[in-house]
């Protein structure tokens, strides 16, 4: 597997992941920012809520005992023991310490009244406090702050979190994605693999299936499905190649074996009159199957689809049957038409023509004695065109295969014809996207159906 | 001698149709490619034309349509190898007059090179055809043959005006087929001899002279008392 990494990234799979990695990571971003300043935010106002209630119990204190008293309340609290994270100082108003467990008066708190925020060291400790100041009626100043360490801890843990997670997700994101386009890269590798030797000529090849029956085993199965269709065309046509060798081998050697005949022996001049009038009859014969091969061609091509005009299916019925009517009727045969007179179809009139033609002209040729009907109906979702005949019919198992070209049920080939007939019927029917049926007549005999359904 | 004028890129077929056409009385001019053989008509006067569909420097339909646009209505008789229906039907829009698929037999492009000759005088708005003593009033749809009256069936008055309208000249097959039943394919059966058998029945039966001749090879002719 050559350079299969960079062939990963280029994967859709690839991207689908990361762009799956990159909309989680945003969401959760915002998830976690939500977070953050709601909890960090609410901490601080706590924390703030705190130290203006401790001030305000001091300045109560002040308020009902002087100044003397509240420097006994702070030296009070120091002693406790529960001072904790506290800081409390009272400073003169040349911010010189009088009582407190701060030593000098920190230089951010200038202002009264204002929050701050300073690191201080203490028992070999470096704090971060956060404390509010206030002037005293007397001059003297008060402040009270609190260590706040752990919301700061907890901050810097959240964020940390945050940047852990995130990596987190993108690790887990790109290698899922890495596993999942690789997975998804060997399952098609099998397939271009596969799709490779059978385009190096062995069309018998299929696609190997897992037997999960996951959309690449379904893929794998539509492509066998389609390479049993090309197989059985190619098959055809290679049948049809054969056939077509062979038909026009015989002609041809009878032609030349003549010729040479007549050019080697002393023939005179209405001899080989003779012979050069059989041989224009035999190249028409062969001019005959070419031209048929050509309508199959073209009926098959589509291309004449650009031709379809509305027509009513009795008027071709009609011109058919004016057109076969004496010949049936020379050969003792009754050539009748019946059905409904205006039967609207969309096709090609010349090879619709052609068509019915191909089919009468058989069941003339065929039937010895009898009726040959031609019908037209129209049915609830199809125009119907049926030629009934009381001829020899053909047997069941030979109907599929009177249908393919070069065909002909006749081994003695008695009647003219050239086993094209009924495949330019079929090409026809199915340019019109027409149903061929052939069955037998119950009376004894063959019936051809050619159903128009009508688009939905 | 009616002139005639063959574009055609095959040179062994133009050499063929020349003799051919030589042989059967008529003056033959050539040109090799569509450019050489636009000039040429537009430049003499010729009485028909016999024109290649594929033809190198400008194809068959092109030469025909400039023709056309310059106003020179010269009867035009398309060739070409393309035996399609819907083939035909362009070439006849595109201003040709009749169509003939490669392979052809000369005697079916004899009879139709003489059908467009002649057209000129058989068209327009007659009320009775004559041809002996034959004769087709087109507007009560009678023919009388020597005062005698002929009952036909509709599409055997249709033959018979055709047959008619293309009196003695070669019609072939393909020709009635065409003209009386608009199937414009060849079928590859005998079953217009069966209608013509069928017409001779009811116009010759019975009368000295038989005007409906089979012409050995080509097809039918309709004639006069020599």
């Amino acid at each position: 597997m050559p350079a299969l990494a960079p062939r990963l990234f280029r994967t859709s799979t690839f991207r689908l992941s990361l762009l799956y990695v990159a909309l989680f990571g945003i969401s959760m971003i915002a998830v976690l920012s939500f977070v953050y300043f709601a909890t960090v935010n609410n901490m601080i106002r706590i924390t703030d809520e705190t130290i203006q209630r401790e001030l305000d119990d001091l300045l109560d204190e002040y308020k009902h005992g002087g100044p003397h008293h509240l420097q006994n309340i702070i030296n009070a609290r120091l002693k406790e023991d529960q001072v904790g994270g506290w800081v409390y100082l009272l400073a003169d108003n040349a911010y010189r310490p009088i009582a407190g467990n701060v030593s000098t008066w920190p230089a951010e708190a200038t202002q009264s009244g204002r929050w701050m925020r300073f690191t201080m060291a203490r028992r070999q400790e470096q704090y971060t406090m956060r404390a509010l100041s206030v002037a005293l009626p007397n001059g003297e100043l008060l402040l009270v702050g609190m260590d706040i360490r752990p919301a700061e801890k907890f901050r810097v843990t959240m964020i940390q979190a945050a940047l852990w997670g995130a990596a987190l997700t993108l690790a887990l994101g790109i290698c899922g994605g890495y596993l999942m386009s690789r997975n998804m890269l060997r399952r098609l590798d099998v397939l271009n693999k596969g799709a490779e030797r059978i385009m190096r000529g062995n069309l018998s090849l299929r696609m190997p299936l897992v037997g999960s029956d996951d959309e690449f085993d379904r893929l794998a199965q539509t492509l066998n499905s389609m390479l049993q269709e090309i197989e059985r065309l190619i098959a055809s046509i290679r049948g049809v190649t054969t056939n077509l060798a062979h038909d026009l081998r015989s002609p041809l050697t009878r032609i030349k074996s003549r010729l040479e005949l007549a050019l080697a022996g002393g023939a005179d001049a209405s001899q080989l009159r003779h012979e050069i009038q059989y041989t224009i009859l035999e190249t028409d014969q062969l001019l005959v199957t070419f031209n048929a091969l050509l309508s199959i061609a073209e009926a098959e091509g589509g291309a004449a689809r650009a031709n379809f005009r509305q027509l009513n299916l009795w008027e071709i019925a009609e011109d058919v049957t004016d057109l076969y009517r004496p010949m049936a009727e020379e050969q003792g045969l009754d050539l009748a038409l019946q059905g409904e007179g205006s039967v609207m179809i969309t096709g090609h009139r010349q090879l619709l023509l052609q068509a019915l033609l191909n089919l009468v002209d058989n069941a003339v040729k065929y039937t010895r004695a009898g009726k040959i009907i031609i019908e037209v109906l129209q049915e609830d979702h199809a125009a119907v065109l049926r030629v009934v005949d009381t001829g020899p019919g053909i047997p069941p198992e030979d109907r599929a295969r009177v249908l393919e070209q070069f065909v002909r049920l006749d081994p003695a080939r008695t009647q003219r014809g050239n086993g094209l007939g009924l495949s330019l019927v079929a090409a026809i029917a199915r340019l019109h996207n027409a149903e061929l049926i052939l069955e037998e007549n119950p009376g004894g005999g063959l019936v051809v159906k050619l159903i128009f359904s009508k688009p939905a | 001698m009616p002139r005639i004028l063959i574009i055609e890129d095959d040179l062994e077929l133009a050499a063929a149709l020349t003799a051919g056409l030589k042989e059967a009385g008529y003056a033959l001019s050539h040109a090799a490619d569509g450019e050489a053989g636009l000039d040429l008509a537009a430049r003499e006067k010729f009485d028909a034309l016999i024109i290649d569909r594929m033809l190198p420097k400008c194809d068959g339909l092109s030469v025909i349509s400039s023709l056309r646009a310059k106003d020179n209505q010269t009867p035009v008789l398309i060739l070409s190898a393309l035996d399609q229906v819907d083939d035909r039907v362009t070439g006849l829009r595109a201003g040709g007059d009749d169509y003939l698929p490669k392979p052809y037999a000369l005697s079916e492009l004899l009879a139709r090179l003489e059908a467009l000759l002649r057209r000129k005088d058989t068209q327009g708005a007659q009320t009775k055809i004559r041809v002996g003593d034959l004769e087709m009033n087109l507007i009560a749809r009678t023919v009388t043959r020597a005062g005698k009256e002929i009952d036909l069936q509709p599409r055997e008055f249709t033959l018979l005006e055709y047959l008619l309208r293309h009196a003695n000249q070669v019609v072939t097959r393909t020709m009635l087929l065409e003209g009386v039943w608009d199937f414009h394919f060849d079928p590859q059966t005998n079953v217009i001899d069966v209608h013509i058998s069928r017409l001779r029945q009811k116009i010759d039966k019975g009368f000295p002279h038989a005007m409906l001749q089979t012409v050995r090879g080509a097809g039918y002719m309709i004639k006069a008392a020599a």
